[in-house]
């Protein structure tokens, strides 16, 4: 491959390349803008939803620390009776709360009137003091304690399958102040009951600190009137009123969310800029309020986001550049092979004809050897300089080339005018014709002799035959005279078949040369159909010219012209149902004067449309034996027309009828002529 | 104007030889004479005499284009009007013929019934022109 080739592929290739690199950058800002501007806040929403409900979750089972074991002695109970006698389920739950200092007390509560029966207490309940000693259980009967009129009692009842917190209550005995939990027990889907814990402000304290969604972050509880009930940060427990912060945003912010408001907002504290989940906890008049610094939640996600758009941007691009590298490593080398192996000579020369570029064909045709004629002027093969000076784009030209034996070949050549990356330049596209010459030659020798050697014979043959035929038709058996009609016949037909053969392949070689001149249309066809009146009769139809239209002049050879009417009204009248009329119409449209040979008869059907213009194509070859003709007419009509700058065309209706028609341009129509046919 | 009597006519085919006797025998009073070359008709020529000359065109020995060339140097000769008879009915032919001075062309095959016509259609056309 010549220089020039590699080249101009290297600098495709680098367009490529920045195009590529272009793009990503364009796909990374688009995407990037996009993720800031939707992706990140819905992902963050959930994400702080998610904080939420794991926190309340996590305060919950840190509450009831062994959630498990509970339940399991509370389904014990519901599903299987009291398996357990309650002395053992007090001991579990005594054995729960020394294991959890936090925890205050626990017990279960169970409906009154169910299991009254089997209980001797209203539930089992036990309170510890500070140093863990066991304080109280409560006896069924108790009346102070008719815990199932209480509030808390009857939520849990009614609220299915969620945890009751209480508000926060000061106990006198104990000099604490509480919250209670409650979290109602099912058997098969009836309530049976609540295990219920009581603990410090401190435990929930304890158990936000270990449930901060960031170590920046600040998660605290509030009660109705803004008092901090727990914190996160220490130093706020039980000491402050929201309201009466320094930060006035953070004021503003505990207005809002003592109006009851839910959701999700930023909030500016310290000049820094933070996310705030804030709701009430159900039932207690308690606020939930988780503070996260955007920079926690935002920070990895901006940052990331562009380190890894730009990550990704160099994996592309390193992974387009080896794609984009192997295909055109993969395009070059077919396309040498290509180009080493046709047949056509490849010429690259840039724009003062010197030669870039060449394939081995042309190594071949002109007997140069490899890189011989790099760098040389294309006058070297072709010497004739005037076809490089004035040459239409992509057009063909025949001249000759020059071999370095200094033989002269014929050649044809395309030269198309191209613009590649450095420049104008020329590809030639080269053919040798000289053996297609030699071919066109045979050809033109072989169409001339066997024209001749088969005209020979016939000239003995039909004339034999006429000969006879004169002599002794009426004296000849009627058999042997249809038999010496049919040779006859069958001679003429073969002498006008040779002569439409030549007649063809004479128009199609532009051999023949036509005599323009200028006609009235209407006498053309008033002597065609006169020339063929005698012919119709054959047929049993007639020729009948249903318009007249006088002074409209065609440029066409008349002879030529009228073979090409004879042509179409022959044919109408032998594919003509009999007693039928062939009407003759002529027809004007803008610059175009068209005559209109229709007939009635079986017509043509649809699939032999594209192929009516064929050589030998009658629509049935039997029918063409029994109509007679060469199967070349409309072939050879075609060509004259087109010759005259004309159209031939047809519409046919099966079994009805069917028009041929030529359109002619109209040479001059004279203006209009008086009666007495005088111009004005 | 003078009347066509006698014509001498070169063919090597024997076939179209008879055939064209035939039809003048049958269609036409003119007299004919038959040579099978162009050499057979130089030879002739002179003690025939003829009033039109009617030569094919390939022929062995001598060829119609050759014959009609010698006709054309003899001063004995040159007077006599020349139709060719040929099969080379391809149009720049056609025209090569009359262009080298023939009278007319006559394309093989030809019908027997228009032979005797055509002949004396050029006869009366080059007569009066």
């Amino acid at each position: 491959m010549a220089k020039s080739i590699r080249k101009i592929n290297t600098k495709i290739f680098f367009i490529k390349t920045i195009f590529v690199i272009l793009s990503l950058i364009i796909t990374s800002v688009i995407l990037f803008a996009l993720y800031s501007m939707n992706l990140i806040d819905s992902e963050t929403t959930k994400k702080f939803q998610f904080h939420e409900e794991a926190l309340l979750n996590s305060i919950e089972s840190n509450i009831l620390v062994n959630k498990a074991s509970t339940i399991i002695f509370a389904n014990n109970i519901g599903v299987y009776g009291p398996q357990l006698n309650e002395n053992q389920i007090l001991q579990l739950l005594q054995k729960n709360i020394k294991a959890n200092p936090n925890i205050f007390g626990t017990g279960i509560w169970f409906e009154p009137y169910k299991y009254k029966k089997n209980l001797k207490y209203f539930g089992p309940y036990c309170y510890y003091d500070k140093n863990n000693n066991l304080v109280t259980t409560f006896e069924y009967n108790t009346p102070q304690y008719n815990y199932f009129a209480w509030d808390w009692y009857k939520n849990a009842k009614n609220k299915q399958r969620a945890a009751i917190w209480s508000i926060p209550y000061y106990d006198s005995i104990l000099k604490t102040t509480f919250i209670t939990l409650s979290v109602p027990i099912y058997n098969n889907d009836n309530f049976i009951g609540t295990v219920t814990t009581d603990f410090t402000l401190r435990t929930l304290q304890e158990i936000i600190k270990n449930t901060q969604v960031s170590n920046n972050g600040w998660i605290f509880i509030i009660d109705k009137k803004g008092d901090y009930i727990a914190s996160s940060k220490n130093a706020k427990i039980n000491q402050k009123n929201i309201l009466v912060e320094k930060d006035k945003n953070l004021v503003k912010f505990g207005q809002k969310v003592l109006n009851q408001e839910k959701g999700l907002t930023t909030l500016n504290l310290n000049n820094k800029k933070n996310l705030i989940y804030f709701a009430p906890i159900s039932d207690t008049g308690l606020y939930l309020v988780s503070i996260v610094p955007s920079k926690d939640l935002f920070g990895y996600t901006i940052f990331s986001t562009i380190g890894a758009g730009f990550l990704l941007t160099i994996i592309l691009f390193l992974l387009l550049n080896f794609i984009v590298l192997k295909y055109e490593k993969f395009n070059q080398s077919r396309l040498n092979l290509i180009l080493e192996n046709m047949n056509n000579g490849v010429i690259i020369a840039n724009k003062n004809f010197v030669i870039e570029y060449y394939n081995s064909a042309i190594n071949n045709l002109f007997l140069y050897s490899k890189d011989d004629l790099l760098d040389a002027n294309l006058n070297t093969i072709f010497p004739d300089k005037n076809i490089f000076e004035n040459f239409d784009n992509n057009s063909n030209i025949e001249t000759i080339g020059l071999k370095k034996n200094k033989v002269n070949v014929l050649v044809e050549i395309k030269i198309s005018k191209v613009f590649i990356s450095n420049g104008n330049k020329y590809i030639l596209d080269v053919y040798d014709v000289s053996k297609h010459k030699e071919v066109e030659k045979l050809k033109d020798e072989f169409v001339s002799v066997i024209s001749h050697e088969l005209r020979t014979p016939l000239t003995s043959l039909s004339g034999a035959l006429e000969l006879i035929s004169m002599n002794t038709l009426n004296i000849l058996p009627e058999k042997i005279g249809s038999l010496l009609k049919i040779a006859t016949n069958n001679t003429t037909r073969l002498i006008n078949l040779i002569n439409d053969i030549l007649d063809l392949e004479k128009i199609k070689a532009g051999k023949i040369s036509f005599n323009f001149e200028n006609h009235e249309v209407m006498e053309l066809i008033r002597e065609a159909v006169q020339l063929n009146e005698e012919y119709a009769k054959i047929y049993n139809v007639k020729y009948e010219i249903i318009n007249e239209m006088n002074n409209i002049l065609v440029d066409v050879d008349k002879d030529r012209f009228i073979q090409v009417l004879t042509n179409l009204l022959s044919n109408a009248a032998k594919f003509s149902y009999p007693n039928e009329i062939i009407k003759i119409e002529v027809n004007m449209k803008n610059d175009l004067v068209s005559v209109l040979i229709t007939n009635k008869g079986c017509g043509i059907p649809k699939e032999y449309y594209s192929k009516i213009f064929e050589p030998f194509s009658q629509v049935d070859s039997s029918d063409n034996r029994n109509k007679g003709g060469t199967g070349l007419g409309l072939s050879i009509s075609k060509s004259i027309i087109e010759n005259m700058n004309g159209k031939i065309d047809f519409y046919s209706k099966l079994n009805e009828e069917t028009t041929f028609y030529i359109e002619l341009p109209i040479f001059k129509k004279e203006t209009v002529i008086s009666d007495n046919g005088v111009k004005k | 104007m003078k009347e066509l009597k006698k014509i001498l006519y070169a063919e090597d085919e024997p076939d179209v030889q008879t055939i064209v006797e035939l039809t003048i025998q049958t269609m036409s009073n003119y007299e004919i004479k038959i040579c099978n070359n162009g050499k057979k008709l130089i030879e002739c020529v002179e003690d025939y005499n003829p009033d039109l000359i009617l030569l094919d065109v390939m022929m062995p020995e001598m060829d119609g284009p050759t014959t009609f060339k010698t006709l054309q140097n003899n001063e004995k000769t040159k007077h006599i009007p020349v139709i060719f008879v040929t099969a080379k009915a391809q149009v720049h032919e056609v025209e090569s013929f009359k262009e080298i001075g023939s009278w007319g062309v006559i394309t093989k095959p030809f019908k027997v019934m228009e032979l005797c016509s055509d002949i004396q259609t050029i006869w009366d056309s080059n007569n009066n022109g």
